[in-house]
């Protein structure tokens, strides 16, 4: 008896216990939940983009920041592969995620998009503020503002020393082999790769590629920009604009782009081009680029950015790419590096099927805070980044390695939704630069050792820097690339049989013999007269003229 | 039926009805799902006579009768394509086809039960595989860097230098022809073997006493009992002459080959999806389908002159 009386009063405790425990748990779950401001209803925001990123995790640390914070959860759509195709089944479908990212007018034309104006003027207090230098210019012709610029809106002072925009690229290990000299010109640029490979027939065990083209899809800007910036012009994309006439004309059959595949055509010859590069994709650029054997390419940073951070992991960072504005002959002034501007026509809109505009305004609006700026560029408090007595944010060792990790960033960043949503650029109010990696301390303390010896060398102090230390002031219309014909237009078939015929011409220019360079030459440039890229001209001057119209005037 | 008066023929048919109305509900699923799927989807075949813009309703698009049928046939590049398709779809009929029934004969003359299942296995599995990880089978093996066809090729003395398989025009209906053929010679040959396996075993004895040896018993006995299975499947197929295949061609080609791997779906995609044409590639998808069926009548018709098999 007694035995079972001693059990009866331990499962009274027990359960006591347990009932208190849980008690106490609701209690603090309510606590947490009064303290806890939530700004609005909870809402799940659908997304399409074609940003080559993986879903986060579940358990992503600043996704659940935003849900905790604005009550909003993703659902992604993430168009891998040929984005076009997918925009297209979209718009056959007139099937819409709520935010649309938009690159080109194919959405704005299908009428997919729904116009934000009013509801930012409503509902957008710091959208409104953060965008008022370039209201003007994100409206269409319509006057309707369809979608907010990813990127290039300036808060506070630009002090960026990241450079990611469009340069020749050589592997850094070339330039310390040959003790930094100062190359300027296209064939001193081959001549250097020439002279390593020869040196170094292998790296790492693999066969060292001399020069590398990325030729899959739309990446192809790569083989046909060169002579562009080689004649010393800003990136005006397809054409090159006459800075006072305005005229734009293709400079695919020109004799600067004859000159860069006469070029590559003789260098092809003496083994220093990658032949397999034009039946590679993406993927098989980028692992190319991550071996650290290829000594050169035409690209722009931030397409091959992630083949850096492959690099570091591998301890190969000295193979990694240096930037070099380099040009046809010394009498050329390079002009690789320009002017922040604002990425126009490029940014999320939001879609005729999204069922509630205002709340996903307000998220927009809300997640432009400085607050929420800051978890997204800088981190968590304490957990990501410190600040010192003067309220300046540092890292310690361990935090900045993290940031170089994928795996990490991938549970740990919110990327892919910081990548293309409005954002800050330049300074907050606190003075401070939104990028860590441009406060003072902090850039000297990432710096690589590497990257440290070649700036020196070159006497700059960044990359930026030695592309161009003063870079010219950008044209009113600048820049012509953000200038798409829409799709069944005379101008835009123009150009599509204009890319079927470069992308069969180019690749067979260079691999050619070069005996046979000038009879293939010239007929790739008689099948070009024949496409009518006239028409193409005429809309892009006629759109560059519609801009300087319309931009000077507000100046 | 010819002999009942109108009344009875509507009794006869309500009285079926009736009767096998079991039959009835089993079947209306299927003649539903029919409708719906292929049917159904038909209605947007009248994109291919307008000048189809998204945003617009029924209502609003402009017609254009056969503009864009016109515009097919005096395009260039559809006459490429549509050159690219039926020589890579005769290829792809011909080495399977002989590919699948060779297979097939040569197995059923192996006794050994365990080596035989064991070729069957290894040779279907392929067909299992997905076209993207094909795709970069083929590639890989065929890399000019260091695929193993050139490195082979190479160390035995056949090339000088290795070559860009991938990068002739020349040689890529040859590629997705054998690619084909080793992804589906295993799964095609299966039901051959099926149907050389009903064949009356004592054919093969009386033709083994009358002094047939292997390759007699092969012509005269087993080919001419598959024949009617050959011939079914060879005019479902020719049915099919316009389905060159899309996921291969779209997946190894780049602008050196273009010209040559370029098939009608791909012109459809590229033309319908990638620069917003809808009517165009519904004009190209819709004659590709007319051809298509007016292929199976045409095979059919053939085969019942002949006195075979038919489908329909």
């Amino acid at each position: 008896m007694k035995s079972v009386k001693s059990y009866q009063s331990l499962l009274w405790i027990a359960l006591m216990s347990i009932l208190l425990v849980y008690f106490i748990g609701c209690a603090q779950k309510k606590e947490s939940t009064a303290t806890q401001k939530v700004d609005d209803y909870p809402i799940t925001i659908s997304v399409f983009t074609f940003q080559n990123q993986q879903t986060p995790p579940e358990d992503n640390k600043i996704y659940k920041w935003i849900k905790d914070k604005f009550n909003v959860t993703f659902k992604w759509d993430i168009a891998v592969g040929q984005k076009d195709q997918k925009i297209g089944t979209m718009i056959a479908a007139q099937d819409y995620p709520d935010l649309l990212l938009v690159d080109s007018t194919k959405f704005i034309e299908a009428g997919a998009l729904i116009p934000l104006e009013d509801l930012i003027e409503k509902y957008g207090p710091n959208l409104k503020k953060h965008y008022a230098s370039v209201w003007e210019k994100m409206k269409e012709d319509d006057g309707h503002i369809y979608c907010l610029p990813n990127w290039g809106v300036i808060d506070g002072e630009y002090r960026g020393s990241y450079y990611g925009g469009s340069a020749l690229w050589i592997q850094k290990a070339v330039l310390k082999e040959f003790g930094y000299p100062k190359i300027k010109t296209m064939d001193e640029y081959f001549d250097l790769i020439a002279k390593y490979k020869e040196r170094y027939p292998t790296i790492n065990g693999l066969p060292t590629i001399g020069f590398t083209i990325l030729t899959y899809d739309w990446r192809a800007f790569c083989l046909i920009n060169p002579p562009n910036f080689l004649a010393g012009n800003p990136n005006n994309g397809n054409v090159i604009v006459d800075n006072k006439t305005f005229d734009a004309k293709v400079f695919l059959g020109l004799d600067i782009s004859k000159k860069w595949f006469k070029k590559l055509n003789e260098m092809n010859a003496k083994g220093l081009i990658d032949r397999s590069c034009f039946v590679d994709n993406y993927d098989q650029y980028m692992a190319k680029l991550s071996s650290g054997r290829v000594l050169g390419i035409h690209d722009q940073y931030w397409q091959f950015q992630d083949a850096t951070t492959a690099l570091l992991n591998q301890n190969l960072y000295i193979h990694s790419m240096a930037p070099l504005p380099i040009v046809f002959d010394d009498t050329i002034k390079p002009w690789y590096r320009d002017r922040p501007l604002p990425n126009l026509r490029r940014g999320y809109g939001i879609s005729i099927k999204a069922k509630d505009p205002v709340r996903i305004i307000r998220f927009l609006d809300a997640q432009l805070s400085e607050e929420a700026q800051k978890v997204f560029q800088w981190g968590i408090l304490n957990e990501d980044y410190q600040l010192d007595a003067k309220g300046v944010p540092y890292r310690t060792e361990e935090q900045r390695k993290q940031q170089d990790d994928p795996v990490w960033k991938l549970r740990n960043k919110a990327e892919l939704w910081f990548g293309d949503a409005p954002k800050m650029e330049g300074t907050f109010s606190d003075g401070n630069p939104t990028s860590i990696a441009d406060v003072p301390g902090e850039a000297i303390a990432i710096q690589r050792e590497e990257d440290a010896e070649l700036l020196k060398a070159y006497n700059v102090s960044s990359f930026a820097e030695l592309m161009d230390k003063n870079p010219p002031e950008n044209p009113i219309y600048y820049p012509a690339w953000q200038l798409v014909p829409p799709d069944g237009s005379p101008a835009q078939i123009a150009w599509k049989k204009a890319e079927d015929l470069y992308r069969k011409y180019l690749p067979r220019i260079i691999l050619a013999r070069p005996a046979q360079f000038e009879t293939l030459w010239e007929e790739y440039v008689s099948e070009l007269n024949k496409v009518g890229l006239q028409e193409y001209e005429k809309f892009m001057t006629q759109e560059i003229k519609k801009r300087v119209d319309k931009w000077s005037v507000k100046k | 039926m010819k002999h009942h008066d109108k009344g009875k023929v509507e009794h006869t048919f309500l009285y079926k009805l009736k009767i096998q109305r079991q039959l009835v509900y089993m079947s209306a699923p299927l003649v539903l799902y029919v409708i719906i799927f292929a049917y159904v989807p038909l209605w947007g075949w009248t994109m291919a006579f307008q000048n189809f813009k998204p945003a617009r309703t029924f209502f609003q698009q402009e017609w254009v009768g056969l503009k864009w049928f016109m515009f097919l046939f005096k395009d260039d590049n559809f006459l490429k394509v549509l050159r690219n398709t039926v020589a890579m779809s005769f290829i792809n009929l011909a080495f399977g086809y002989i590919g699948a029934i060779s297979l097939a004969l040569i197995l059923n003359e192996v006794k050994e039960r365990f080596f035989k299942r064991t070729i069957q296995t290894i040779s279907y599995l392929p067909h299992f595989l997905s076209w993207v990880i094909v795709s970069g089978l083929v590639s890989s093996m065929l890399s000019v860097e260091d695929g193993a066809i050139n490195q082979i090729l190479v160390s035995i003395g056949i090339l000088k230098e290795p070559i860009m398989w991938l990068g002739e025009p020349k040689y890529f209906w040859w590629i997705t022809g054998f690619t084909y053929l080793w992804k589906e010679i295993g799964w095609n040959s299966i039901i051959y073997l099926a149907a050389i396996s009903g064949i009356d075993p004592t054919l093969y004895e009386v033709a083994e006493i009358d002094g047939c040896g292997r390759l007699r018993r092969m012509w005269y006995i087993t080919l001419p009992g598959i024949k009617s299975t050959i011939m079914v499947l060879l005019i479902m197929s020719i049915g099919h002459i316009l389905d060159a295949g899309f996921e291969l061609q779209y997946l190894l080609r780049n602008g050196l080959i273009q010209d040559y791997a370029d098939t009608i779906d791909i012109y459809v995609l590229t033309f319908g999806l990638n620069s917003g044409n809808y009517s165009l590639a519904t004009a190209a998808g819709m004659f590709k389908n007319v051809v298509n069926i007016a292929l199976i009548f045409l095979a059919n018709f053939l085969a019942k002159r002949m006195g075979e098999e038919r489908l329909i």
